[in-house]
């Protein structure tokens, strides 16, 4: 965020970087984050390589090989994942706008409700896996509502709170020119809570991700979550690393994706909210 | 055409076993399995097809911890479920109708084992009267290997009680060992080899060794409603497991069995051809069980005593 507001107003940080010393200028530009990223992979190498005496700590230059040489298997083993994980996200994601919504327009729901989404809220995902098994078995329906269930919660809170947050006259004014209910709700507390919506989806794109592998730990037979576990048990820790560099990289370009689809779909609360 | 042919020549002459087989309608099993060597045999039935031999198609869903595998076995997401026999026995002592069908793996006849405590070669540590107060590694409590743990103290001098158990996963045993955060760990190998191999650690005892040789640890199990409705799968299904343990004994050295247990474990051959492998068994000797169980009601696993031969179902005791 800080580079892009750097982006943005580029001639006030350029007259006032005339007068900083070079390594503040350097730390407000983007080169400044990869260079911090390079440092920390350089101590990784190094720490491998002379201090840490593990054959859980391979260098990172051998992660990268691995990285390589595993290319095939980790490209299909990371499909079968983000498959799973996209159909969880869409799933959490449908039902945490459709109850979001209803419970922040109906006082009557939201108090129905409540209760119980803040009682399941936060059951952590090793507990429910079990049980789970009981009624859904172990493959990927199973999966899926686990994954569901973890991005809901994110969704649903900020979809009810975006609702909520609709200006007053806005909502007596759409009545004044009378417009219907459904008129009301649609051109106006659904626009309007769709930033909400967006940050909900954010948060839960990240969740989904963290929730898929950490199920396909518990319960494995494929996917990233057991690729990793599998390479921790064979004792070979730059495949599992391998696995986990491409998964933080992942994780960075859902993220990505996401803002900018947030761009070009919300630009217009951005300028309102910036102009 | 051709192929189905060929396949009915080959079926009919598997003179016995292929009396019940049809390539067409082959009985579906998933299995629950654990991608270790102990698993060895139920991958080269697969492999070289004498489950298929049998009219039963063997789908494996592996899983690194082993946590979900009995869960799934008394839900009917599996059929079969490898495990080890004291999370068997305590989903048996449950209700959960589990019954062994087939033998798994044993220990060492003799040291060295596949599984030790190990310490830190500086550590002091060389029996279990050494560790009162000491905090021990175990992958999971209320399993095989705490049990196991406990049981090693209090038979070489020590008090179990005295002892903490903390639950670590295997991989990460020796990190917790060499970084201080435990003082000693119940491993096993690929691990124990590793960890000895490098000196970072030295074995100061054979916890299933010291309490009884050959012992049962891993082992195949059904639900009992499964066998009485399907007692002809189960028995096609031990003839071919069965089968598999033959071959494996007498092939033990092969590269074709080498290279059956680096494809699903996915060590390196490196790390496989340091590693030791025990002979399998067919059968396991109520007897050979009934002291983990009795292990169990003293360590409070269980609550009443348990005959082993109730658990044992005929395919494996015969």
């Amino acid at each position: 965020m800080a580079s892009d507001t750097a982006l943005q107003h580029p001639d006030p940080s350029a007259s006032i970087s005339r007068a900083m010393p070079s390594w503040r200028k350097l730390a407000r530009t983007r080169l400044s984050g990869v260079l911090l990223l390079l440092a920390m992979l350089l101590l990784w190498e190094v720490s491998a390589r002379f201090w840490v005496e593990s054959d859980n700590w391979p260098p990172f230059s051998h992660v990268l090989r691995a990285l390589v040489i595993e290319r095939q298997e980790l490209f299909s083993v990371f499909l079968s994942s983000l498959r799973l994980m996209l159909t969880g996200f869409i799933l959490g994601g449908l039902a945490g706008v459709i109850i979001g919504f209803a419970t922040g327009v109906s006082t009557w729901l939201r108090r129905a409700l409540t209760p119980t989404l803040e009682f399941l809220r936060p059951l952590p995902v090793p507990g429910i896996v079990p049980p789970l098994i009981l009624l859904l078995g172990i493959d990927d329906a199973m999966k899926t509502v686990v994954v569901a269930f973890s991005t809901v919660f994110p969704v649903l809170i900020n979809t009810a709170q975006g609702v909520r947050s609709v200006d007053p006259t806005l909502t007596s004014m759409a009545r004044t020119f009378r417009r219907s209910k459904t008129q009301t709700m649609l051109s106006l507390i659904l626009p309007a809570s769709l930033p909400y919506v967006f940050s909900g989806f954010r948060i839960s794109i990240a969740l989904a991700l963290i929730v898929t592998v950490v199920a396909e730990m518990i319960a494995g037979g494929e996917g990233i979550g057991y690729y990793l576990m599998t390479m921790q048990y064979a004792m070979q820790p730059e495949k599992m690393y391998a696995g986990v560099i491409l998964l933080a990289a992942t994780g960075y370009a859902l993220n990505f994706v996401f803002s900018q689809a947030e761009r070009h779909l919300l630009h217009w609360y951005r300028a309102g909210s910036t102009g | 055409m051709l192929n189905y042919a060929k396949a009915a020549f080959y079926a009919a002459s598997f003179a016995v076993a292929a009396s019940t087989a049809q390539a067409q309608d082959l009985t579906k099993l998933r299995v629950s399995t654990i991608p270790i060597i102990d698993t060895a045999p139920l991958q080269v039935g697969i492999t070289k097809g004498f489950f298929a031999e049998e009219g039963i198609e063997i789908d494996t869903t592996p899983t690194a911890g082993g946590a979900v595998g009995l869960p799934a076995l008394a839900s009917g997401a599996v059929q079969i479920t490898f495990s080890n026999s004291v999370s068997i026995a305590l989903g048996a002592s449950q209700g959960l109708g589990f019954k062994v069908i087939a033998a798994g793996s044993f220990t060492a006849k003799e040291a060295p084992d596949i599984a030790a405590i190990v310490a830190k070669p500086d550590s002091g540590i060389t029996s279990g009267a050494d560790m009162s107060g000491k905090k021990i590694a175990v992958n999971t409590r209320n399993n095989v290997i705490w049990l196991y743990a406990k049981a090693w103290i209090d038979a070489t001098g020590g008090d179990a009680e005295s002892a903490t158990y903390l639950e670590v996963p295997f991989p990460q045993m020796l990190d917790a060992v060499a970084s201080d955060q435990v003082d000693a760990a119940f491993v096993v190998d690929p691990f124990l080899t590793a960890g000895v191999g490098s000196g970072s650690v030295t074995m100061v005892g054979w916890p299933y060794n010291t309490i009884q040789p050959e012992l049962p640890v891993g082992m195949y199990a059904m639900t009992e409603q499964f066998i009485e409705e399907n007692p002809e799968v189960v028995t096609g299904f031990v003839r071919a497991y069965n089968k598999s343990v033959d071959w494996v004994n007498e092939n033990a050295e092969s590269d074709e069995f080498k290279d059956v247990i680096l494809s699903y474990t996915r060590l390196t051959r490196e790390r496989l051809d340091g590693l030791q492998i025990l002979p399998f068994g067919k059968t396991i000797d109520p007897a050979a069980l009934q002291p983990t169980l009795d292990l169990m009601v003293k360590y409070k696993l269980l609550r009443e005593p348990m005959q082993a031969s109730d658990m044992l179902y005929e395919t494996v005791t015969e």
